[in-house]
């Protein structure tokens, strides 16, 4: 080995702790928000135990429009998804006139459902907005994106037998053990992870890395969305109510044309005469994200555009997309996607670790590491209890009572900053098993049976939130159990 | 970078140096090379951008990475430069295609 490969590789090591350290947190929530996501239909069932009822997609489209109509008249557009195999309910985003709202919508009655809840969206929204004001939380998605992505290249080069290391394993040692399990989390689903941080920052592209486009449209924003979106039209309101035609006749001519089921609905401008109604094929057909649409003229339903994706450019994009989504897996990929997924929230969390414990067993950590170990706790631990909140919180908060999904949400928030604030304050040999603790204890709560319905999806929460429980509990007692760490010498040394 | 250069203003202001240009230089080379990419690739102009933006993704690492190996602060700084001015160059002599 020369010295100046080894001395690259010290570089490349030095530059993976530090870019890693500066967005681990973030990264770490991201990365479990993603992975939730994974199955974002599945706990929307899971959170809405009341509502079995299920419907044809003409039926529930009709049903959703026909209460839209009279509760959001005058949203500037619905924004729907039917329901499919995997979700009973619309998905619907409205402005009621207090600005924009997403519901679930009973497939029958079109109303919202009773335990108002956002549900996976939650989740779904964490995971690249981060609860922060729109363009920040994208932006520092974006950015912990790309250093995610700079991570995985700089650790692959920093990574001196990345084969052998791979079957290596050495519990119980330490800073050797933490660097084994976190270089294993990485290796081992090593293309998942290169292909989700590359695929996720394609998601934000349009945000993130807009030159090739500026470059070829500058101003021009109508023959971008022209050229991006084919399949839809975007026209002023006319400002001249006009009732919307019936939706069911559509639905049937855009599965007719596009030869595949209709996933998606969009309503612009209803209740106008310039309303326009974009269909799009169902996401779960094919990989490629939004392949075809086909949008109507709202108020006599005859067809403006039909459209399917064929150009070779754009259907790559699309796929890109749609890698990043998973709409298309069915259970197996899912789980393989979750998996996958939970393996990289684990690396993230075993590399913030590792800093610190590296550090620690050189030398008694300086402040700014003594920081670093005190936010890990509260972060790695409180975010899950955060998750963990929202779902307890959807189970005990009285149905009807006014803005629920928000308080469910305010939950999860204040729990997590509870939870940060309590690793902060405790020194880490207590925190880190009195969080975990927690969870534990709280994945079991949440396990219980929510209803006296329980279906494969609400069994299979159930299950998972109860290994997660035995998981958490576990590293909890261990814990707990652990001598006093190192610096473990010196420490005995100034004591004698 | 090796272990004994690690104290002192010296070692501080060089990864200052280093890391302006692993993040905004980088981010600027890969801006300017997903913009002349967009403009020089024989494709339409729509199917000029995907190549160009997902191309750019991995241009900015790399650039990054360099940044950090590249034999001294000032060299990194000035690398990342001149590339994003380069690219620049050619992404504006290529002007804007025509619809």
């Amino acid at each position: 080995m020369s010295a100046v490969r080894d001395g690259a590789r010290q570089a490349m090591a030095w530059l993976h702790g530090w870019t890693g350290l500066l967005l681990g947190w973030v990264l770490f929530v991201m990365c479990l928000g993603g992975t939730l996501s994974v199955f974002k239909p599945e706990i929307g069932r899971w959170m809405r135990p009341e509502t079995i009822a299920t419907a044809d997609r003409a039926t529930a489209l009709t049903a959703a429009s026909a209460w839209l109509g009279k509760n959001a008249p005058h949203s500037f557009g619905w924004y729907l998804t039917l329901p499919n195999a995997r979700m009973n309910t619309v998905e619907a985003t409205y402005d009621p006139g207090t600005g924009f709202v997403y519901r679930a919508l009973d497939p029958g009655s079109g109303a919202p459902v009773p335990r108002e809840t956002l549900g996976g969206e939650f989740f779904y929204r964490l995971h690249f907005e981060l609860e922060l004001p729109f363009p920040w939380g994208r932006l520092l998605a974006s950015l912990a994106a790309m250093v995610l992505l700079l991570g995985l290249i700089t650790g692959i080069i920093a990574h001196r037998r990345i084969f052998k290391d791979f079957f290596t394993f050495r519990p119980a040692k330490g800073q050797r053990s933490w660097l084994d399990g976190h270089n294993a989390l990485g290796v081992l689903a090593l293309p998942f992870h290169l292909m989700i941080s590359f695929t996720g920052l394609l998601t934000l592209a349009t945000l993130n890395m807009p030159w090739a486009l500026t470059a070829n449209y500058g101003n021009d924003m109508a023959a971008m969305f022209h050229a991006f979106q084919p399949g839809q039209v975007d026209r002023p309101a006319a400002g001249k109510p006009a009732p919307l035609a019936p939706l069911a006749p559509m639905l049937r001519a855009a599965e007719q044309r596009l030869g595949q089921p209709v996933g998606r609905v969009t309503i612009a401008h209803p209740g106008d005469a310039a309303a326009v109604v974009t269909m799009f094929r169902d996401d779960a057909r094919q990989i490629g994200y939004a392949a075809g649409a086909v949008s109507f003229d709202g108020t006599t339903g005859r067809v403006l555009v039909d459209f399917t994706e064929h150009r070779p450019a754009m259907q790559t994009y699309g796929v890109a997309y749609g890698l990043h989504l998973a709409r298309f897996a069915l259970l197996a990929t899912r789980w393989l996607y979750f998996l996958c997924g939970a393996m990289l929230t684990m690396a993230v969390a075993s590399g913030m670790v590792l800093w610190v414990v590296k550090r620690r067993e050189r030398a008694p950590l300086h402040l700014g590491n003594r920081i670093v170990e005190r936010f890990n706790a509260g972060v790695l631990a409180g975010v899950p209890i955060g998750c963990l909140a929202f779902l307890l919180a959807n189970r005990l908060l009285p149905l009807g009572m006014p803005a629920r999904a928000e308080a469910e949400v305010s939950a999860a928030l204040s729990s997590a900053a509870a939870a940060v604030l309590l690793g902060v304050v405790l020194s880490p040999r207590r925190s880190w098993p009195i969080l975990l603790a927690i969870l534990a204890l709280g994945c079991a709560a949440a396990a219980l049976p929510g209803g006296a319905y329980a279906d494969a999806v609400q069994t299979g929460v159930s299950l998972t939130l109860l290994a997660t429980a035995g998981g958490t509990g576990w590293l909890a007692w261990k814990q707990w159990r652990r001598p006093a760490p190192a610096p473990r010498r010196r420490t005995r040394s100034q004591i004698a | 970078m090796g272990a004994h250069l690690r104290r002192g203003w010296g070692y501080r202001a060089n990864i200052a140096t280093r890391a302006v240009a692993g993040s905004i230089g980088a981010y600027l080379v890969a801006a300017c090379f997903a913009a002349a990419a967009a403009r020089t690739l024989p494709l339409p102009r729509l199917d000029a951008i995907v190549p160009a933006t997902m191309l750019a993704f991995l241009v900015a690492p790399v650039a990054t990475i360099w940044a950090f190996l590249a034999p001294g602060p000032l060299r990194a700084l000035g690398g990342v430069l001149a590339a994003a001015a380069l690219l620049a160059a050619v992404a504006w002599a290529a002007g804007m295609p025509a619809a």
